[in-house]
């Protein structure tokens, strides 16, 4: 069990410091989205139901569709911009 | 007065001073601020700091947040260093106040679940100004976004029309039949989160972020005129105050009644029955209500600018 | 030494101050609008992860009880009120998301950049 938390906990900081080092931005919030996955996991670890049910909806579900949303908007989705 | 106006003005004076790294293509720099009065080693710093091409400066400014980082990581560190051991039922947070809710909780409230009798009935006044919370956000999104005329412009329009064009001409088949599949579940297990909120693990966040996240797919795949069947801009004002209305109420007679002593409608009931726990599943309800509300206009507004 | 021990003891507190750090770090070094609410995004699930380990103690189970007929007691569950408070938090991190995206999206429109340095000079230069 120590060793699943190790490496979920690893997984996450690894996870922050990929976001931060990369340029592009869609990169960026896929890789959000595995943060708030393995974030799920851990609550589960954590005996917290309630919050793994929640962050799994939420953090994977709405928030990365709000940020790709907003990416669209700002024209930073290939294949979206460039109309005049 | 007039010497705070004094302190504000070199405070500002100071903040903004903060040159930006100016880009290949910019302005000539602005010109150097004027020397402020004031203490001297604050006049130094705006000076350092203010000098648009100052290199030395600059480097100084990330060298400081550097050294301010490390240096409060190292203190975070020391300090969960020096915390009482993980996971031990010993510890100062596992103290009175969380016997007395697992003791007593389902006892006076009813619920099995004993999160939700903390978040809806001990502290449920601290989970309504949350549920405004929730209100207020989706109506700052709905002012910022909204289609109105002071932030669209005929382009905007054109494109949205094009791409809601392009959507219709190409909805995915792959996409419409998953979703066929899928949704009826989704939609089911998101209200039996709802209504099992005080049971099992869930409860009106989590349920209400399901049954919005299964709009937004059922948004994705089948269009929004699919949506607007059963859930347009009237259903949502509708829902969304009336939730709240109903939660405001619900806890003001709660409280009234606890307070004076009352016999309440609400009894605790039988714990584990779903018709148990008094005021929690309505509560649950119109906070499920209100999120799912929430998530899926947020959906709308950032992708069309209109539910 | 003990620093250390005492720290894989506390590897999730660890972890969380680590975390927020980093999500500081980003929040200072990024200029892009996007990459810093997503490095707030951090900083929140950091806090969470802080609050809840509280929370956590070994061998008990979640605080949801399963067998209404016996009383439920301290030795069994473990400690409800960190889930409690970090609940409401996650959904209130959302609402502060989208509100910091549509606000984005207004000065995208307006400024046609998200680098925040160059949002600024823009803003400056209007003002004048």
């Amino acid at each position: 069990m120590a060793v699943i938390e190790y490496l979920l906990l690893g997984a996450l900081i690894v996870c922050a410091v990929a976001a931060n080092v990369t340029q592009k931005l869609l990169p960026t919030i896929l890789i959000y989205m595995v943060f708030s996955v393995i974030m799920s996991i851990l609550w589960l670890i954590l005996q917290a139901p309630d919050l793994a049910i929640t962050e799994a909806a939420v953090g994977a579900g709405v928030d990365t569709v709000i940020f790709l949303l907003t990416l669209k908007g700002i024209n930073q989705l290939k294949g979206t911009g460039d109309r005049k | 007065m007039n010497k705070l106006l004094s302190l504000y003005r070199r405070l500002e004076a100071w903040v903004e001073g903060d040159a930006p790294a100016a880009p290949a293509h910019s302005a000539p720099p602005p010109p150097p601020a004027p020397a402020q009065a004031g203490p001297a080693p604050l006049r130094t710093l705006a000076r350092r700091f203010n000098a648009p091409h100052s290199r030395m400066g600059r480097l100084t400014f990330h060298l400081m947040s550097v050294m301010a980082c490390v240096v409060f990581s190292l203190v975070m560190l020391y300090t969960v260093s020096e915390l009482p051991l993980f996971g031990e039922p010993t510890n100062p947070t596992d103290n009175e106040l969380s016997a007395r809710y697992i003791e007593q909780g389902m006892k006076e409230v009813g619920a099995a679940n004993l999160v939700t009798n903390m978040i809806l009935v001990y502290r449920g006044f601290d989970t309504y100004g949350e549920s405004c919370v929730l209100f207020l956000a989706a109506t700052c999104v709905i002012m910022l976004l909204g289609t109105d005329q002071n932030n669209t412009t005929a382009k905007d329009l054109r494109i949205r029309a094009e791409d809601a064009q392009i959507e219709r001409e190409e909805r995915s088949v792959i996409l419409q039949g998953v979703v066929r599949f899928i949704m009826p579940l989704a939609m089911m297990f998101g209200l039996y989160i709802l209504f099992n909120g005080h049971l099992s693990p869930g409860g009106g966040f989590a349920g209400g972020s399901v049954l919005g996240g299964t709009l937004i797919l059922c948004d994705n795949a089948f269009g929004a005129q699919q949506v607007q069947r059963f859930f347009n801009e009237t259903i949502y004002r509708f829902v969304k105050i009336g939730a709240l209305v109903l939660y405001a109420a619900l806890i003001c007679y709660t409280i009234f009644a606890g307070a004076n002593g009352l016999p309440s409608v609400f009894g605790p009931g039988t714990a584990g029955r779903i018709l148990s726990a008094g005021i929690t599943m309505p509560i649950n309800v119109a906070v499920g209500l209100e999120v799912a509300c929430t998530m899926y206009s947020f959906y709308a507004f950032f992708s069309k600018g209109e539910l | 030494m003990a620093f250390w021990q005492q720290l894989q003891f506390n590897h999730f507190q660890a972890a969380a101050v680590i975390l927020y750090v980093l999500g500081m770090t980003g929040m200072r070094f990024n200029r892009n609008l996007i990459k810093k609410i997503v490095s707030m995004g951090f900083m929140d699930s950091a806090i969470y992860l802080f609050l809840t380990s509280s929370g956590f103690v070994a061998g008990h189970v979640p605080p949801i009880v399963t067998d209404p007929s016996v009383s439920p007691s301290v030795e069994v569950y473990s400690n409800p009120v960190p889930t409690g408070l970090v609940l409401t938090g996650i959904v209130v991190s959302v609402s502060v998301t989208a509100f910091s995206l549509a606000l984005t999206q207004r000065l995208y429109k307006k400024y046609h950049s998200l680098d925040i340095d160059e949002i600024l000079m823009l803003a400056k230069r209007g003002d004048d």
